[in-house]
């Protein structure tokens, strides 16, 4: 009878197991290239951006998997936040000890440059209409401050709501508001009001 | 200029958006699902495996400790024995006093010498 006990609360267990598994492995596939497209806008290197979203899959398993479902978004997009500010500290840090004077001096606001402003010399006009809207979405996207740049993505594409982007900032909820509006200032600026 | 609301002005660029997702190449692809399931092979692993490890470590710390410290183990100097002369003067004594008295002349000596 015990036995049978046994046999039948280890193959819940499994069962529980398999279907968490199931669960995390869809929300997993569900946001995956997503944040790789995220830390890619931020660390500009895939290589680089596919190492960061492969640790935070992997410290949400590890540290977070027993959580509700409905939080996992807000820990996840935390915890590649995290990585991103990490990877920008460690760089800057390796910078400063080969001592790149001058460069560190351009790359120490790591989020001014962006736009390909050198890159054809063209006036702003010119250069909107040789692009397709990605690119140059892209373009503003890299160029916006680092905090801006996620506030914007977890709301408009994630469609995270204020509390959840907060969570998933470490930030307050007027912060959050504050960088969604600049940075939504700052594309319909540089997009214009037509994207058609 | 008429300034579109910021949903209607946001479709548009969610589109884009998801258009620089699904052109992710399909080498890209492969890693990402090679990631992902990496991380849920760390979590099906049972309790045992992600304890062995840590516990194999502790058990060399243990093993260690028992064949190496023995060894480190400094032998504690023993007492010098009273000399035999010391024993004659302690037996020649004519009372217990006497006897006290060498033999808290003797420790002095002892303490001081060393």
């Amino acid at each position: 009878m015990l036995f049978a006990d046994a046999q039948w609360m280890k193959a819940g267990t499994v069962g529980m197991t398999m279907h968490s598994d199931n669960a995390m492995n869809r929300f997993l596939a569900s946001v995956e290239r997503r944040a790789l497209r995220m830390a890619e806008f931020s660390v500009r290197d895939r290589d680089e951006a596919l190492d960061i979203v492969q640790d935070s899959m992997m410290a949400l398993v590890q540290k977070y998997a027993s959580r509700p479902e409905a939080e996992w978004a807000p820990l996840f997009f935390r915890i590649l936040n995290s990585r991103i500010i990490s990877w920008h500290r460690r760089r800057q840090s390796r910078r400063r000890w080969l001592w790149f004077g001058n460069e560190l001096q351009t790359d120490a606001d790591d989020d001014t440059d962006g736009l390909p402003e050198a890159e054809d010399r063209q006036t702003p006009d010119a250069w909107l209409q040789a692009h397709s809207l990605r690119e140059r979405l892209e373009a503003v996207l890299k160029q916006l401050p680092l905090r801006q740049r996620q506030v914007f993505l977890l709301r408009a594409w994630e469609g995270l709501d204020v509390k959840a982007t907060a969570q998933a900032m470490g930030c307050s909820e007027g912060s959050v508001k504050t960088h969604y509006f600049r940075a939504m200032a700052r594309l319909r600026e540089v997009l214009g009001e037509d994207l058609s | 200029m008429n300034r579109v609301s910021d949903e209607v002005w946001l479709r548009p660029v969610r589109e884009a958006l998801n258009e620089g997702v699904e052109s992710l190449d399909a080498a890209t692809l492969s890693r990402l699902n090679r990631a992902r399931q990496q991380a849920l092979a760390v979590r099906r692993k049972s309790p045992w495996q992600r304890l062995a490890w840590p516990l194999a470590g502790v058990s060399c710390a243990a093993l260690l400790s028992v064949a190496v410290v023995p060894a480190l183990r400094v032998s504690e100097p023993m007492a010098d024995p009273l000399s035999a002369q010391t024993w004659e003067w302690l037996e020649d004594a004519p009372d217990a006093d006497t006897a006290d008295s060498i033999r808290f002349l003797l420790e002095l000596d002892g303490a001081l010498s060393s």
